[in-house]
């Protein structure tokens, strides 16, 4: 009986064996299983979420928002495992969270499709204290690898009245690519100084810091809410975390990681901030007196004069300094009026600031005036008095500088003193050549006429040579046209005589039938001549034609009318059947002999 | 339509854009004046955006940038300014006293045989050398056609002449629009200057606020730049001032972010 039990059971587990070893892999159902690194921490601390797949996951984790909680995405390892010909696939997700306040947070449950199905997963709690009960050590111990703190140099102050930010990024990590995300302050004037870097011992840990440090000036009064300051960062995570956050694929990715020379760490990318801040701007006393022009802090005037004793139209320079602690900025122009008997040139005023930890904002404004007397005596300067509002006395207090006098003498120029129209001493030639200060602004700009080349420009040179060019062209083509007709005509009589001969030495040569056919060519050979030597197209010229060219033209009287006699008497026999009393042959020399004396006097 | 009609008739004629454009100026001029340098940096840069590249505009942005303390894109702006007007004693003036207070002692121009032997490159606009060769070329045509026109011979002498001047006068408008240089500025306190366009290669120097250098080649987020003495590197765009001035309006290529030196 206890054997065949035994049989039985043997039999069933060893089916359920033969079974499971037959399953293939894809028959075992997806799985999502979430987890956090701790579940109790302080406000500072980071909780890092890991959330393992299993399976084929459709589409991708994302985590819903938790209120007060940055949550940020650090990317996803996998973990391949073949164990007994078993093949496993294990993707995590990761994800840091920071609480921003004390609490108890909830991660809600995510869904997620995997391998087909839709899966829940467990939701997870996590619990965030000041971490006030806890003692110090342990507090230390927490510091998280990168944090900001901001601070003020005061918490309350008066509208215009500079105060230092300064904001320390603490990191004990690598960072990188620092972009500040910074939100535009409406009302309050910013001031970046500049950065340096400084190293900072907090609790156990040497925190290297970058201090940035602004100066806001607040133009009105009232509550000022400061967003957080927030930076991103590319933090490099240390090669000792990251081992400790993958388990178990560790040391083929350490010897890969070390191979290729990336095993610094992985980077990540972060957003950083520091807490919200407000800062309490009281409105400066309503009892504002006379030339109050704004200024919020402690100041103090100063001035000086260049000479004292001067001429009519000569020029003393007028030198105040105003400077103290707080901003100049609302100051704007000085019109100083020292009376009617001085005129008054400013220079452009410079201007300096310096930051100091312990003032915030120190400012320095050098105001500069050429003052040219119009008349001669002794000229009483009145005090220059301005006001200022103290924000640790809380009152206004009144700043005089003493001018004395100026005792002029006669010149030359006081005639003509009262016309002056420019301060020689505010010259822009002055300024270039002294190289204390910037040369005054351009104040005439023609803004529609740029400078720079444009397609129009292009149009107008092209339109600019174009036009004579073109013209020119015309002009030229007239002219050769005319030249070339005038050189064919020149040609043509040139070449005359030599047409005449050249073609009657070719109907000498052929050997005419009859002599009176080489008579009656010849005739028509020396009107051809006739018609080339004076510019006459073709031979068909009538007698009366030939008669008045020849006698227009520059032959005398002799020739002209032995050619006419020749043409008449060869024109009868050759149409009117009159005999000739001579040889033809003789003819034929005849009008070659014309034709010569012709060609000798033209 | 109509109630366009009707509202024109009501208000009356709209300000046009360059009496609006005059008007900024003015603005931008009053706050000057009266020491409020982030109204009249606005004022001038949108002025610069919106008009006609005008060297007079991007001094007077130079000279608030100065004011505000930004001597980096101070610098920048003198340079846009000294490229359209290279003769402007004050132009030159103004980046000799911005640029001295600088820690890099680098040179605003580039010094060789070739821009000793094109001297006149460094005085003039393309845009000037342009108008001088088309000026010559019209007067050597106008005389060329007078001499057609006159029979004189002389006058086709002088002609030839002339446009022998306009041509060598287009040639070098020719070489000065090949060889204009594009100028900016660091604007950072620090600058580190990368062997390539990355933070990862190597930093081979470093430059200052207000350092000058020319524009080699821009990609993405970087600007291969070349000093006055040759060296070259990547600048994070980031960290440089960089004013372009297109013929319908410029201003700056980009605005200044907080981007810490790098190794920290």
């Amino acid at each position: 009986m206890k054997v065949s039990i035994l049989r039985r059971k043997t039999g069933i587990v060893g089916a359920m064996c033969l079974l499971l070893f037959l399953t293939p892999p894809y028959v075992l159902a997806g799985s999502a299983i979430p987890s956090l690194d701790k579940t109790v921490g302080t406000i500072g601390e980071s909780f890092q979420l890991s959330i393992v797949i299993e399976g084929s996951l459709d589409g991708d984790v994302e985590v819903p928002e938790i209120p007060d909680v940055t949550t940020t995405a650090t990317g996803s390892s996998t973990q391949i495992s073949w164990i007994n010909g078993v093949y496993k696939k294990e993707v995590s997700y990761n994800f840091i969270l920071d609480p921003q306040k004390e609490g108890t947070y909830t991660i809600p449950a995510l869904k997620l499709k995997i391998d087909g199905d839709w899966i829940r997963t467990q939701p997870l709690t996590f619990q965030v204290g000041s971490g006030g009960t806890a003692n110090q050590a342990d507090q230390d111990e927490r510091l998280p690898s990168v944090f900001i703190e901001r601070d003020f140099s005061k918490a309350s102050l008066v509208e215009g009245e500079p105060v230092v930010s300064t904001v320390k990024i603490y990191h004990r990590v690598e960072l990188a690519g620092i972009e500040a995300v910074g939100e535009k302050l409406s009302g309050v004037r910013v001031i970046d100084l500049k950065q340096y870097k400084t190293q900072e011992q907090k609790g156990p840990y040497l925190y290297n810091v970058i201090v940035y440090k602004q100066v806001l000036i607040p133009g009105k009064s009232g509550q000022i809410h400061l967003p957080p300051f927030r930076i991103k960062a590319s933090i490099v995570m240390p090669r000792e975390e990251r081992k400790r956050r993958r388990r178990g694929i560790g040391d083929i990715d350490d010897f890969f990681g070390d191979f290729f020379g990336h095993a610094q760490g992985r980077v990540v990318n972060r957003t950083i901030s520091s807490e919200a801040a407000i800062l309490d701007v009281s409105p400066v006393a309503e009892n504002r007196p006379k030339g109050y022009r704004g200024l919020v802090g402690n100041f103090r005037l100063k001035s000086d004069l260049s000479q004292t004793s001067l001429k009519v139209g000569d020029t003393t320079t007028l030198t105040l300094v105003l400077d103290g602690v707080g901003t100049l900025d609302v100051f704007g122009k000085w019109n100083l009026d020292l009376g009617p008997n001085i005129k008054i040139y400013a220079d452009q005023p410079q201007n300096e600031e310096e930051v100091s930890e312990k003032w915030g904002l120190v400012s320095k404004r050098t105001f500069k005036f050429a003052l040219v007397p119009t008349r001669s005596g002794d000229i009483v300067l009145p005090d220059v008095v301005i006001s200022y509002f103290d924000p640790e006395k809380r009152q206004f207090e009144e700043l005089r500088a003493s001018l004395g006098t100026l005792k002029v003498e006669g010149g030359e120029a006081e005639a003509i003193a009262g016309q002056a129209q420019e301060a020689p001493s505010v010259a822009k030639s002055d300024v270039r050549a002294l190289a204390t200060d910037l040369v005054d602004m351009h104040r005439t700009i023609p803004l529609e006429k740029g400078q720079a080349l444009t397609n129009g420009d292009y149009l107008l040179v092209a339109g600019m040579v174009g036009t004579p060019a073109l013209l020119s062209l015309v002009v030229f083509l007239f002219r050769w046209a005319t030249e070339r007709e005038r050189d064919m005509v020149a040609r043509r009589r040139s070449r005359a005589f030599r047409t005449f001969r050249n073609k009657k030495e070719k109907l000498e040569r052929e050997g005419r039938e009859g002599v009176s056919d080489a008579l009656a060519q010849g005739y028509l050979l020396f009107r051809e001549y006739v018609g080339d030597k004076f510019n006459q197209q073709g031979s068909a010229l009538t007698l009366k034609e030939i008669e008045s060219i020849l006698s227009n033209s520059r032959l005398n009287r002799d020739i002209t009318q032995k050619a006419v006699d020749l043409l008449k008497t060869l024109e009868s026999w050759e149409y009117g059947g009159k005999t000739l009393d001579q040889d033809q042959t003789e003819w034929m020399g005849i009008i070659e002999n014309v034709v010569r004396e012709i060609e000798d006097k033209c | 339509m109509l109630r366009f009609i009707l509202a024109w008739l009501v208000l009356g004629t709209p300000p046009s854009l360059a009496e609006t454009k005059t008007s900024v100026l003015s603005e931008a001029l009053i706050a000057y004046d009266q020491g409020d340098y982030d109204t009249s940096t606005k004022l001038f840069s949108q002025l610069a955006t919106q008009s006609p590249a005008h060297g007079s505009l991007y001094y007077n942005l130079g000279n608030s940038y100065y004011r505000r303390g930004e001597k980096g894109k101070a610098v920048a702006a003198y340079l846009a300014a000294r490229s359209l007007t290279p003769r402007d004693p004050d132009i030159r003036a103004n980046l000799k006293f911005v640029h001295a207070q600088g820690k890099d002692n680098l040179a605003t121009s580039r010094s060789s045989f070739f821009r000793m032997m094109f001297f006149w490159l460094d005085w003039s606009t393309p845009k000037e050398l342009l108008y001088f060769a088309a000026m010559g070329g019209s007067l050597g045509f106008v005389l060329l056609f007078l001499s057609l026109l006159l029979k004189r011979a002389a006058l086709k002498v002088w002609g030839q002449g002339v446009l022998l001047g306009s041509i060598l006068a287009f040639a070098a408008f020719t070489v000065s629009l090949t060889f204009e240089e594009q100028w900016g500025a660091v604007i950072q306190s620090t600058a580190p200057v990368f062997s390539g366009p990355g933070a990862s290669n190597t930093v081979v120097f470093e430059l200052h606020e207000g350092a000058p250098f020319v524009v080699d080649l821009e990609e993405n987020d970087w600007v291969r730049i070349e000093l006055a003495d040759g060296k070259k590197g990547w600048l994070a765009r980031a960290n440089v001032a960089i004013f372009s001035h297109s013929p319908q309006g410029g201003g700056l290529e980009e605005t200044a972010q907080l981007v810490p030196p790098r190794n920290q």
